[in-house]
């Protein structure tokens, strides 16, 4: 009987080993200086609030829920896989190409260039038929683009994320795949005000599975177009290659907007599973532009968005 | 008696595993997307199986038969048919669970080709159940119900295309399957034609 009340002594200890747990923890998961470059959480953007009529998307879901195919192709299990990825402090982001300025920036650098960060919630919409409402932290790359000075010459944004594939070792596996990961923008997407660079969701630093330490959000088009842990960004004058429109240029065209009324070749694009932590998802009919058509419609004017998906 | 409620529990135990974890709540952000595709996967590997014992039968009769268990095993092709309809009709139900039971889940299954692909492959999978009975072999006479059943061979194509079609990963691994499927049967085939 004695037995089975705990000494105090070792109810405190309990206590310590939670402690110390969630501390190292939080050490080891997130990449720390970002956490300590910046303050958290950031500052709300009341032009971006959560969504009428929908609810975020619990924190736990959004970052065990992942594509990141340089670490595993199943979304369940990436953000086992990015334990070992220590990111670097000194993470520098490459820039070049028709721009006045041609530089490797910091993280912190570029916050500062944008002057500072800022929290915005935003649907997010998976080509694959399932969406989020993520609350995101970062700045607009306008204010980005606004400062680098992009040269007359320059139409388009190339994005091109982390590809060492002694840490993200799928690469390997996966051969077939044109890596690194690229993407792109037109310049006019670019300078919209939606479009943002990521360092942090939830009030934290990003964690690694969701692209840390700095991503893009471009919350109109299809998730694929927010490409995660990017490296270089290069000004160019010609639309970008992207990695999956050169896997399956007819299944992932250059734009990738969100749009109920253009099916995915081989499944419907009308609809969308809200991910909850319920057994039967809630749908709701997917909105042109992933809602998003009074901010974005007008880069689109003269576009066939059929043709150009 | 004892045996087969061992191998209808063994062939099952996938499905009971999967499905128990629906109470346990562990199964992901898209739970119901998860188990729509472990159904499907563990109804084509227990369709497989039964097509490696026809292998087993034909390609290494001699070594095959010395075994008790895979002798008895070989007499067990129709139970073991009908558990794996029952993983295709989980896959079913956790595909209306998957779009909410929403008028949409019906609609797709005439209009998305790799939906009407693996619908006529539960249909044809359909009768084949229905029919993995005594009563059924008597009433077709085995040679007619035999005929009948290599339908399972269509099936295969039309699963074939609708796990191509709809996996955006995967693909070298269900490719791969498939090969490897296709090219013991085309070998089947050929032992058959001459002989």
């Amino acid at each position: 009987m004695k037995k089975s009340i705990t000494p105090e002594y070792k109810f405190n200890q309990r206590r310590l080993f939670i402690q110390h747990g969630l501390l190292w923890g939080t050490l080891l998961l997130t990449p720390h200086w970002l956490q300590a470059a910046f303050k958290w959480p950031a500052n709300k953007n009341s032009k971006y609030p959560t969504p009428e009529g929908l609810k975020i998307t619990p924190e736990e879901l959004a970052t065990t829920y992942n594509n990141f195919y340089e670490f595993s192709l199943d979304k369940d299990e990436v953000h086992t896989k990015v334990k070992d990825w220590k990111i670097p402090a000194d993470w520098k982001v490459d820039i070049s190409g028709f721009t006045e300025t041609k530089s490797k920036m910091t993280v912190t650098e570029l916050v500062d260039l944008a002057g500072g960060l800022e929290e915005r919630v935003y649907r997010f919409r998976c080509v694959e038929g399932w969406s989020m409402v993520v609350p995101w932290t970062g700045i607009p790359l306008q204010k980005v683009v606004e400062k680098l000075k992009p040269q007359k010459k320059c139409t388009h944004l190339k994005f091109q994320s982390f590809s060492d594939s002694a840490i993200a070792k799928n690469i390997k596996l996966m051969p077939q795949y044109p890596w690194p990961y690229t993407e792109g923008l037109t310049l006019p997407e670019a300078e919209n005000p939606l479009t943002f660079l990521a360092v942090g969701m939830y009030g934290k630093p990003l964690p690694a599975q969701n692209g840390a330490p700095i991503r893009l959000v471009v919350p109109w088009k299809y998730g694929f177009k927010s490409i995660k842990s990017i490296t270089h960004i290069q000004f160019t004058d010609q639309q970008p290659q992207t990695l999956w429109n050169q896997l399956a240029p007819n299944e992932y065209g250059f734009y990738a907007n969100v749009n109920p009324q253009v099916d995915h070749p081989r499944w419907s694009q009308a609809s969308e599973r809200i991910l909850d932590k319920g057994f039967i998802p809630k749908r709701k009919p997917t909105l042109l532009f992933n809602g998003y058509e009074k901010e974005v419609a007008y880069l689109y004017k003269n576009l066939d968005l059929k043709k150009n998906y | 008696m004892k045996k087969k409620i061992f191998l209808i529990l063994a062939t099952l135990a996938p499905l009971i595993y999967w499905v128990s974890h629906i109470f346990w709540g562990d199964l992901g952000a898209d739970p119901a997307k998860k188990l729509n595709h472990q159904m499907g996967e563990w109804g084509l590997y227990l369709l497989l199986l039964n097509s490696a014992i026809g292998w087993g039968l034909v390609i290494i009769k001699k070594t095959f038969i010395q075994f008790p268990v895979l002798r008895w095993i070989a007499t067990q092709r129709r139970e073991i048919g009908i558990v794996s309809f029952v993983y295709l009709i989980a896959h079913f139900v956790f595909y209306a669970a998957m779009e909410s039971f929403e008028p949409q889940a019906w609609t797709q299954l005439y209009t998305k080709t790799y939906l009407i692909l693996g619908l006529t492959a539960w249909i044809i999978l359909l009768s084949l159940t229905m029919t993995s009975n005594d009563f059924s072999v008597k009433k077709l006479s085995m040679r007619i119900w035999k005929r009948w059943h290599r339908l399972v061979y269509v099936c295969y194509f039309l699963i074939c295309a609708h796990v191509m079609l709809i996996e955006k990963t995967d693909l070298i691994k269900y490719g791969s399957i498939f090969l490897v499927f296709f090219a013991l049967q085309g070998y089947r085939f050929v032992r058959n034609w001459k002989n």
